[in-house]
């Protein structure tokens, strides 16, 4: 957890320096630092919830019976 | 955003490389257990399709060569509609990138690595896509380019020296041996990889002298096709099909028989560093095809500052997806091919809406010219 939270402070920071050497508009740090929080809060919740569902059970619940009948 | 960088020759030997990869390293065993003796037959039904899918998501494609997917898909289907397709096709590509990048952690912890957590595996390749992505479309091709020399020489070193260690007497099986329902459920498990080459679609405005894509596909579809099948031959004839469908990674145990004048052994490592290069090759493609659909849905003028912080969710994606390679197999087996066939019919459906319009247009206009 330790290191998920320094790996984000450091892309955070290093991000932070693009955004500003670029000259970018106030929205696209908004943007940016939205998907790095959200980024962030997947990541941790992964290490914290072990048997968190994953976009691939979603994928099993929905696609396993279609393929089961297709092959039969 | 600069496009029209990359040529045809770097798609060509993008795309041999980007089949070779997973099919060879990953699917081999599982493709022989369904199809036995008739898997160089299915590798060649799946690489059909794939031209066949090419064919269609390039017709739609060059309708609006020099515009991104994410922009002009809009014009054909309603926003509310694209929109959410658009963030399937994000979620799906970073899930694809993340499954590659587990089955390949799983396989370096399992032979390399092991007591090595995937997490660790995980974040050192993780951290070379992102940089790789940041660079953007252009170097990832041009990697490609220059991988595939050194990935084709290994192939052929490799086929040369397990040579005198097969057993050529089983060469009728591939005449006698043929069973209809393999054959299917083999193609069904494998023409989803070639259908892969639906990525075409988001990486259309890259490419210079477009008129030339598809054949380069062809040509791309053919060679991949021809070493794959060279490489099943070849694991077929050296531990014929119950063993091979046995074997968790059987490439890596054929790559163990080489042994060149009784001095040179050991050469596995070599041989799967340079497979690793291709793997490395795909994840990054699908991954900076991911983030480039964010970029654009959020109308950012580069993708750049998204590709560490989705590098990251791309790792914790892999983790989470299974609790082990059982698991995994399971996964792949059951779901994943019908969930492919989903997202790559889904430039048909665009393909289908855009045709109707014009046509609908055009007789419009014909209505009002005789009026």
């Amino acid at each position: 957890m330790i290191l998920i939270i320094i790996g984000f402070l450091i892309i955070f920071g290093y991000e932070w320096t693009y955004l500003k050497s670029k000259k970018r508009k106030k929205r696209t740090y908004w943007i940016v630092f939205g998907i790095i929080g959200a980024s962030f809060i997947y990541c941790l919740s992964t290490v914290l919830f072990e048997h968190m569902p994953s976009p691939s059970d979603m994928i099993q619940f929905l696609f396993e019976p279609i393929q089961q009948k297709i092959l039969g | 955003m600069k496009t029209e960088q990359i040529t045809q020759n770097q798609l060509m030997l993008f795309f041999i490389l980007y089949y070779y990869s997973t099919l060879v390293g990953f699917a081999a065993s599982q493709l022989i257990y369904l199809s036995q003796y008739d898997s160089v037959l299915v590798i060649y039904i799946s690489g059909i399709a794939g031209v066949i899918l090419a064919y269609f998501v390039i017709k739609l494609a060059t309708r609006r060569p020099n515009e991104f997917f994410v922009h002009y898909g809009s014009e054909i289907l309603p926003k509310w509609i694209h929109i959410p397709i658009m963030v399937f096709f994000f979620v799906s590509f970073l899930q694809i990138s993340g499954i590659i990048l587990r089955e390949y952690e799983d396989f370096i912890v399992q032979t390399y690595l092991p007591r090595t957590p995937n997490w660790a595996v995980g974040c050192m390749f993780g951290m070379v896509v992102a940089v790789t992505a940041r660079l953007g479309f252009e170097n990832l091709f041009r990697i490609a380019q220059g991988l595939f020399y050194l990935v084709i020489l290994g192939n052929i070193g490799n086929a040369i020296f397990i040579g005198k260690e097969l057993q050529w007497d089983r060469w009728i099986a591939f005449v006698t041996n043929h069973s209809g329902q393999g054959i299917f459920i083999g193609s069904f498990q494998t023409v989803p990889t070639f259908g892969e080459v639906v990525i075409l679609l988001f990486i259309f405005p890259y490419l210079t002298q477009k008129h030339k894509t598809l054949k380069s596909i062809m040509w791309a579809t053919f060679f991949s096709a021809l070493f794959i099948g060279q490489n099943i031959i070849w694991l077929l004839l050296l531990f014929g099909p119950n063993l091979s469908s046995h074997l968790t990674y059987p490439m890596i145990e054929m790559i163990r028989y080489i042994r060149i004048a009784d001095f040179i052994q050991n050469l596995d490592h070599l041989l799967i560093s340079i497979w690793a290069t291709m793997v490395f090759l795909k994840v990054t493609v699908f991954f900076t095809i991911s983030v480039q659909i964010l970029a654009h849905l959020f109308h950012l003028k580069d993708h750049r500052p998204l590709t560490f912080s989705l590098a990251a969710v791309m790792v914790a994606l892999s983790i989470n997806t299974a609790s082990g390679t059982a698991e995994l197999t399971s996964f792949l087996y059951q779901a994943w091919a019908a969930f492919l066939y989903f997202l790559e019919f889904i430039p048909f459906l665009y393909l289908l809406v855009d045709t109707i319009k014009q046509s609908n247009k055009k007789n419009k206009i014909g209505n009002k010219l005789k009026t």
